[in-house]
């Protein structure tokens, strides 16, 4: 199969992680889908992977009705029906698939998801609980999260959580790197997030530049310090994402900070050398 | 290598006591009697304020208060010079605390673009308006993220949080 | 700023002695030690607009100065530019502590310029 220049597979681009969920689908039909949509990874604009429910594409089959739960104005996720019997209205495929017609429709339906996502939408905003599982899954993918104001105290009412605003004020992160950064644990990260976004205070940056799904960070997560040895250098970035958001930083000499941090941590002990 | 970071705000907001909670030297004032009738303070910062830590390999970390009125702006730009990062203090009981801050936010704003910054909020308990809302709302306004939180700089540990909260801007 | 008429006006007397005798003079300001001007007189008043504030920060540095050396209290601090100097020194009247500038071209005589400033200040602590 060609594979399209622009999204050869290399380490270092980062394209969004979706998810699709299958119902009603004859168990041979679901294995092959599932099948066709992996053999395609390398061509879709997005990633895809399954999983059980809550997803933010819905494969059904042509048998499924639909529910009111579809059309609910606060879930609307899109739904692909695969079949012989087009519904009503909404994508449709017909079996047996055919791999190009697929991929263009999954790249339709991919853009759309994140299209949504990055306006916000009620649809694309699953419950905090359930998007657990995707955002760790996100997380490590490189999509970030951007603060779009410093969020309500109410919100802060940890150190951790404090600790973690005032990581993503200085620029975007994701999931991964905050927790890196941070120490604090994954769970800890996405449920600090997932109320950050529910309540305004952040936004999804995941495409940096474009749609060619380039992450804004200044350095690939396998090459961040240690909180021993700290350098932040504009020029250290290893990626070559372009550095859209994030402003031009002074650099701070090696070690410094940790030093600071040493000293007013005896500080804090009550040891006033 | 020079390690500095600066406290900065109105006359009353507490530069000097900030530096002099954490400072393990006591501080160099320049304060000399204050002529201005409109502010109930005796005295005012007009050069600088100047504390130090030394750190565990001998080198200085550096804190600089600067004087508080836009006529001294130009010991803000020599001060600004080199500093890894800037803490603004507002005085929540002064009658416009939120032009107040616009004023060291314009300031200084090459230096917040550049490194970090903290605002910290003092007597809120008595004055609890404008709210941490109001600030950040302003603060965004102006294109500027960072932390924004209540604290009395009299309290040297509530100094240490402010520092810290710098420094992970910083790392990031 | 609550200063008594008759300080406001010996300063605006020592503005004006100073300017007619100093020989190169170009300026003289007189503010109170927290930067605000009380009098003040230049060929263009561009040069003075920022001098209280300036004086006022590097007569406090020098009193720190004369501190840390063990040399006691600053009288004056003296800076010599390209194409002048520029004296600064302490006024210590009993109710406020104030500072003269005093801003020359490269003509002037310097032990002149000290002399006359010196004298006026003291005619200035004792309004």
């Amino acid at each position: 199969m060609t594979t399209p220049a622009a999204f050869a597979a290399s380490p270092r681009i980062r394209r969004p992680l979706l998810s699709y969920s299958v119902d009603g689908l004859p168990a041979r039909d679901e294995l092959l889908f599932k099948s066709l949509v992996r053999l395609l990874d390398h061509r879709t604009h997005q990633q895809w992977t399954w999983q059980v429910e809550d997803a933010d594409l819905r494969v059904v089959g042509d048998r499924v009705p639909a529910t009111a739960l579809d059309d609910a104005a606060d879930r609307p996720v899109p739904r692909l029906t695969l079949g012989e019997t087009p519904p009503p209205h909404g994508p449709f495929l017909r079996l047996p698939l055919h791999a190009d017609a697929l991929e263009v429709m999954l790249n339709r339906l991919g853009a759309m998801v994140v299209h949504a996502r990055e306006l916000g939408l009620p649809g694309s905003a699953l419950s905090p609980a359930s998007r657990d599982h995707s955002e760790r899954g996100r997380g490590a993918h490189g999509e970030e999260y951007r603060l779009l104001r410093w969020p309500a105290a109410a919100l802060l009412h940890t150190p951790m959580r404090m600790k973690l605003a005032a990581l993503l004020a200085s620029r975007p992160a994701s999931l991964h790197a905050l927790q890196q950064r941070s120490n604090a644990g994954a769970q800890e990260c996405a449920d600090f997030i997932a109320a950050l976004e529910h309540a305004g205070f952040v936004a999804r940056t995941g495409h940096g530049n474009a749609g060619t799904g380039f992450s804004a960070s200044h350095a690939p997560e396998s090459l961040w310090p240690d909180s021993q040895s700290l350098h932040v250098s504009e020029a250290s970035s290893g990626a070559d994402a372009p550095r859209t958001l994030a402003p031009t930083r002074a650099v701070v000499a090696p070690g410094l900070l940790a030093r600071i941090r040493n000293r007013l941590g005896l500080l804090s002990s009550g040891s006033k050398a | 290598m020079e390690h500095k970071i600066l406290f900065t705000g109105t006359m009353g907001a507490g530069k000097t006591t900030a530096i002099a909670a954490v400072s393990e030297i006591a501080p160099v004032r320049t304060e000399v009697r204050n002529s201005d009738a409109s502010v109930a303070k005796a005295t005012t910062t007009v050069g600088l304020d100047y504390g130090e830590l030394t750190l565990d390999n001998g080198e200085k970390l550096r804190l600089y208060g600067t004087p508080g009125q836009i006529r001294f702006d130009f010991m803000w730009r020599i001060l600004a010079r080199g500093a890894l990062g800037l803490v603004i203090l507002v005085d929540n009981s002064r009658p416009d605390p939120l032009a107040d801050l616009a004023v060291y936010l314009d300031g200084f704003a090459e230096l917040i673009e550049k490194t970090a910054c903290v605002v910290a909020v003092g007597r809120m308990e008595t004055h609890p308006d404008p709210d941490l809302d109001a600030y950040a709302r302003r603060m965004q306004d102006k294109g500027v993220m960072c932390p924004v939180l209540p604290a009395n700089v009299t309290d040297p540990q509530q100094v240490v949080q402010l520092l810290e909260l710098l420094l992970i801007q910083l790392e990031a | 700023m609550n200063i008594a008429p008759r300080i406001k006006d010996a300063a605006d007397t020592a503005v004006d002695t100073l300017m007619r005798e100093i020989k190169g003079v170009k300026a003289v300001v007189i503010a109170t030690e927290d930067g605000l001007e009380l009098a003040a007189r230049a060929e263009n008043t561009a040069q003075v607009a920022r001098m209280s504030a300036i004086a006022s920060s590097l007569a406090a540095l020098g009193a720190v100065a004369g501190v840390e050396s063990g040399l006691g209290q600053c009288e004056n601090v003296a800076i010599e530019t390209a194409s002048g100097h520029i004296l600064m020194l302490q006024a210590r009247h009993a109710e406020v502590d104030l500072i003269v500038s005093v801003i020359t071209g490269k003509d002037a005589v310097i032990g002149q310029v000290l002399y006359l400033s010196k004298l006026a200040t003291l005619a200035l602590q004792r309004a």
